[in-house]
Order: structure tokens, then sequence, then C-alpha cells
């Protein structure tokens, strides 16, 4: 019984630690990857930003890149995999959030040396969409008022001219 | 009383002269306003439209000053010199104006900083959040770098009509001194014909190489005009904040890489072919200094970049390392690499590469900046013709000739303005790299900034960042103003405003 006992215990630390060593760090600011590349490459990582431009696909793979709000990251990813991304930040248009597991590589070789991650896996945190841009009124009054008296300068400009030139 | 008048004639010239140049800048926000029209982007449209009203006032205004006095008086160099430069800081304020208000800069200076940068083709970025930039503003960013890389003042000559007897004075004050043809104005034309073709065919070509990589057609032609234009002008904007790694495709780093070594060639060499004289591109000096410093410093960085395992293979080593040496030696600044990855990963030795390739730059009268190939031609020819005449004996006079369109004679001016120059670059790089060493950051990380500053590049290695002391973005848009108009017509504007300043307390004293 004892002996059970000992052996269902050295299991679970075995299980608990090997989860833990494989648990991929989480990076959510992204010039950390910059700064460690030398350390983390080819390590499993995880990281969170948002999706933004465009989805490039290049056959199987596809190309996303990601930002933390300051830095963005290249992602090879499965083209399935990149079909759950629907949402790309651009002006007017806040990208889907999401999380990526994958492996590091502070110069791929197979990319031509470039800073990228190869994802494993992708989930969706939070779904993007369209966002309004409010517009000021006051910019609104101020635009009129500029271009009614840059025509009359305009105006002006013309006679003075047409007057000197007699 | 009668030189107070005269006095006035010289503001107002050089008013009506400025003025027209505003003008002629200003119509060109018409673009952005139609992309943004056309994209629905009505906050950026209200930002294009106050902004366009602002210039055109002003420039209105500038020309009702000097109308009068068009006629009458006649354009000395110190108008086209002053006129050149005075255009430049009042375009740099204005066209900041859609910059500041779109909101995506920290302060008014950090507008200027990036409308300087495009203006002079630099390429260092100071504007936030670029990746969710709207079109308009985009299209703004990309034509400023455009416009720059050919002259504001150039761009305003290729319109003008009449007034035309002081335009060469005012060529020449933007740095450009070379004459494809007798008339100025047809030069200036030319010059824009020969960018104008380019812009179509290069904006065609990475368009379809847009789509190939899997960007959506309408995106893919946009991004393509704006790399285009920043590849020709030598500039260095993209529309996406990791610049050419947002593609991470060969085919397209390799697009940018024959667009913007064209565009660093000389307008003469450009016109010369054209003109079917395709032997020039061989015999020139330019060319050919080009050629020898980017092939000896490519494969010095190459070298240690493999020797100490940076990257593991040839592909990387190109697409890396030789893309960023060309790049910098263009005074390009387009980047397929991190900021940071120069300081961590690349080590100094390729980094002190990078920075005397900066500092080397272009050719002369083209969209780069640097102490360009045609100085550095010169220098090199004065040295050796300086051994030959120690070598040999005094009777035995030989002139000493380089091939630049057409053959010329080495001359001592000409040698000595090369090294004026050349000091005066030196000059401000190693202020730029003091100042930078003062507020902290690494003697080396310093020294690339003021070199790619200086050198009219754009690349960074990370000082650039909002956060950066006001000073240094103080000196930095000097720097990159003194680095793209060669300094004389700035001396003159400096020279004419304490000169100005000093009468005025002269007479005030007097009374």
């Amino acid at each position: 019984m004892v002996k059970t006992f000992k052996t269902m215990i050295i299991i679970c630390i075995l299980v608990f630690s090997y989860s833990t060593t494989c648990k991929a760090k989480e990076y959510n600011n992204f010039n950390d990857l910059i700064e460690n590349s030398k350390k983390i490459d080819n390590s499993n990582i995880s990281l969170k930003g948002e999706a933004i431009g465009e989805c490039m696909n290049r056959g199987k793979y596809s190309w996303v890149n990601i930002s933390d709000g300051s830095t963005a990251m290249g992602i090879w990813i499965d083209s399935t995999l990149a079909k759950n991304i629907k949402n790309y930040g651009q002006y007017g248009y806040k990208g889907d959030i999401v999380q990526i597991n994958g492996t590091f590589n502070r110069a791929c070789s197979e990319h031509g040396g470039d800073m990228d991650i190869h994802a494993s896996s992708v989930k969706i945190i939070e779904t993007g969409g369209s966002i309004t841009m409010p517009i000021n009124n006051s910019k609104k009054v101020i635009a009129l008022i500029l271009t009614f008296t840059t025509m009359i300068l305009s105006i002006s400009y013309y006679k003075f001219t047409k007057s000197t030139s007699k | 009383m009668k030189k107070t008048i005269k006095n006035y004639d010289d503001i107002r010239i050089i008013n009506f002269y400025v003025g027209y140049v505003v003008i002629g800048t200003a119509c060109l926000m018409i673009i952005p306003i139609l992309t943004s029209l056309l994209f629905r982007e009505w906050s950026a449209l209200l930002d294009f439209i106050i902004s366009i009203s602002i210039a055109l006032s002003i420039g209105l205004l500038l020309m009702f000053t000097g109308r009068s006095k068009i006629d009458k008086v006649k354009v000395q160099w110190k108008h086209g010199l002053i006129i050149a430069s005075s255009s430049w800081i009042m375009l740099t304020l204005l066209c900041a104006l859609p910059y500041e208000l779109s909101g995506n800069t920290g302060s008014f200076l950090d507008a200027c900083f990036d409308v300087m940068s495009g203006f002079t083709t630099t390429g260092v970025v100071l504007t936030q959040n670029l990746d969710h930039l709207s079109l308009g503003l985009n299209m703004w960013r990309h034509i400023i770098t455009f416009v720059g890389g050919q002259g504001m003042v150039v761009l305003a000559l290729s319109f003008m009509v009449n007034h035309t007897l002081g335009a060469y004075k005012m060529y020449v004050g933007e740095g450009k001194d070379v004459e494809l043809v007798p008339n100025v104005k047809n030069t200036a034309r030319i010059i824009w014909k020969i960018s104008v073709v380019y812009l179509i065919v290069g904006t065609l070509m990475l368009w379809i190489d847009g789509m190939f990589i899997g960007l959506q057609p309408v995106s893919a032609f946009f991004h393509a005009l704006f790399i285009f234009m920043s590849a020709w002008s030598t500039g260095g904007f993209a529309p996406m904040s990791q610049n050419i790694l947002y593609y991470h495709s060969l085919s397209y780093e390799l697009l940018t890489m024959i667009f913007f070594i064209i565009g660093s060639l000389n307008f003469a060499l450009h016109y010369a072919v054209w003109q079917g004289n395709k032997k020039e591109i061989i015999k020139n000096i330019e060319t050919q200094s080009f050629f020898i410093t980017a092939l000896v410093i490519s494969f010095f960085t190459a070298l240690k970049l493999t020797n100490s395992g940076v990257y593991s293979n040839g592909i990387s080593v190109f697409r890396k390392g030789v893309y960023n040496v060309l790049s910098a030696h263009t005074t390009t600044g387009f980047g397929n690499l991190y900021a940071r990855q120069f300081a961590t990963e690349w080590g100094d030795f390729p980094v002190i590469m990078l920075i005397i390739a900066m500092l080397i730059g272009g050719s002369a009268c083209s969209t780069a900046g640097g102490f360009k190939g045609l100085r550095v031609g010169i220098v090199f020819k004065s040295i050796i013709a300086e051994i030959s005449k120690l070598l040999n004996s005094d009777r035995k006079i030989k002139a000493f000739k380089f091939h630049h369109i057409k053959e010329i004679v080495l001359e001592d001016s000409m040698v000595k303005s090369a090294y004026l120059i050349i000091t005066c670059y030196i000059l401000l790089f190693f202020v730029g790299t003091a100042l930078g060493t003062y507020y902290g950051y690494p003697v080396l990380s310093s020294a690339f900034e003021a070199a790619s500053i200086t050198g009219n590049v754009g690349l960074s290695i990370g000082v650039t960042t909002p956060s950066m002391p006001s000073i240094m973005k103080i000196y930095y848009i000097i720097a990159m103003y003194l680095g793209r108009l060669e300094f004389i017509s700035v001396f003159v504007l400096i020279g004419a405003t304490f000169g100005g300043i000093k009468k005025l307390w002269l007479r005030l004293l007097k009374q």
C-alpha cells in the first residue's frame, strides 16, 4: 500500500514538473523577444497581440503579423489555422486579439533570416471589428471658415495680379 | 532710407518665391484629400482640408507681399539660396499640420521631425500607431518623401511659367547643381519626367509582386505605390511599422533593392542613359565609386556575419546583411530587421561598416544623401594626383581627369569644395554622436544614429523613439536639414538672419 502511494506521488510530481517545463513562456511585450532573442532562440513561446494588416497566403502556410501596440512580429502559420482570424487591424478597424503558441526563431533559416514564430496553435482571445472614428465638431467649423478665407484670399490675389500687370 | 527700402525688397522677393513653393507643395494635399474621400476617412479628410487651407493662405499672403517687386528686382545668389532654405523650413511647419491634427504624433515637434525626415528622404519615424494610420495620412507621408527626393523647389520650378530668371539660383540652393539641358525649368521638368516614368513602371511591378505574395489587389496597389515612392526617393518610409519585414518576401526585397539603387544614381546619369549613352554607367566616376565601396563593405559585413554565426546560410546573409548595407549605402533606410537587432545581434564590426556606408551615401544630384560618391571619387583622385606629383619630377606637369558625363579636369577648387563639404558632414556626425552619448546612449549606438541622420539614411539602432530627449529631436531635425541641402544655402540663411538682426540693432542704437 505504501509502495503504491509512493509511486503515485512520484508520478504526480513528474507529471506536474513536466507540465510546468513544457508550458511556453508568455510574451505580451515583443521587445522582450528582440532583446532576449539569443536566449530564447528555438524555444516554445506563447504571445498575445492584435492581428494587423492582412493575412498573406503562401499556399499551405500563411504570414500573419501581430502587434503588441508598438512592435509587430511575423507569424508563419498553417493557412487553415489562419482562417480563424477574421479581423485585421487597420485604420477604422481593430484586429482580433490572438494568442499564438509556437517556436521562436531569432534568424529563421527557412525564411531568409527573419525573426519569426512558427505557430502550432492559435486562439482568438478577443474578436475585433470596425471602430467608429469620432469627428470633432469644432474641426468641421474650422475647416469651413478656413476654406472660405482661402477662397477670398485667392480671389483677392487674382484681382491684385490683374491690376498690377495692367 | 533708400537702403532700408532696398532691404525690404530683398525680403519681398524672397517672400514671393517662398509663397510660390509653399502653394505648389500645398496643392499636393489634394491627393490625400481625394484618397480620404474615396475611402471615407472623414476625420483625416477634415485634417487635410484645414491644413491645405492654412498652407494656401500663408502662401498667398507671402506672394502678395512680393508681387509688386517681382519684375523690378533681379534674383541674386543670396536670394536663391535663402528662398530654397527658408521654403524648406516653412513647408516643414505647414506639412506637419495633418500629422498633428491626426493625433498620431506625441507633439508638434514629433510631427515636424517626421516631415523633415520625409522631405530630406531620411525615413526615421516618430509617428505612432503606424499600423492603424489612415490611408490619407499614409499617402501624405509618402508624397512628402517622393517630392522631397526630387526637391520642392524643383517641383515648383517645373510649373513656373513667368519669373524664371533666378530659377537656377534656387535650384542650386536645394542641393542640386546639374543642368541636364541649358534651361533650368526644363531640367526640373526632365527630373520629374524621369521620376514619374519610373513611378509607373515600379508601382506596376511591385503591385503584381504584392498580389503574388498574398496581398489583396487594392491593398497591394497602395503598398506598391508607397514602397516605390519611398524606394525611388531613397526615403525609407513604409506603410507598416515593420517596414520591409512586414512582407516576409525575397522578391519584394529584391525589387525594392533594384529601385533604391536606381534612385540613388545621379539624374544626369539617368538622362545620359535615356539619351542612349549606356556606357556612361560603367565610365562614370560615381557608379565606379559606388560599386567599389558597396562591394567592399558588403563583403566584409557578410564575412563577419557568417563567421560570427549570426546567420546560418547564404540567403540569410544576403537578405539581412547585403540588403541592409545597400539600403544604408544608398541612404534609403529600408530595413528588414528590428532596429535593436543591429545592437543585440550584429556586433560592433558590421555596425561600423554600416556607419561608413551611411556616411558615404549615394550620388550627387540624386535623391540620396551622404558625402556623395562624386566627392569620394574626387578625394580619391586628388590623393592619387598628389602622390603622383611627389613621385614625378617638378618639370613634368600632368593633368588629372575623371569622367562624370564628360571628361573633367581635376581642379583644386573642386577638391577644396569636396573636402569642405565632407568636413562639414563629419563635424555634424561627431556633434550628433557626442550629443547621443551626453544623453546616456552607448557610443556605437549614438554614432550609428548620428550617421543615419547626417547621411539622410533612416536606419535606426533604437535611439530614435518618441521618448528621446527633445534636444536630440531638434538637433536631428537640423542635421537632416543641413545634410540634405548640403550646408551652403542654410549657412547663407543663417548669415542673412544674423546680418539682419545686427543691422536692426545698430539702427535702434543710433536712434
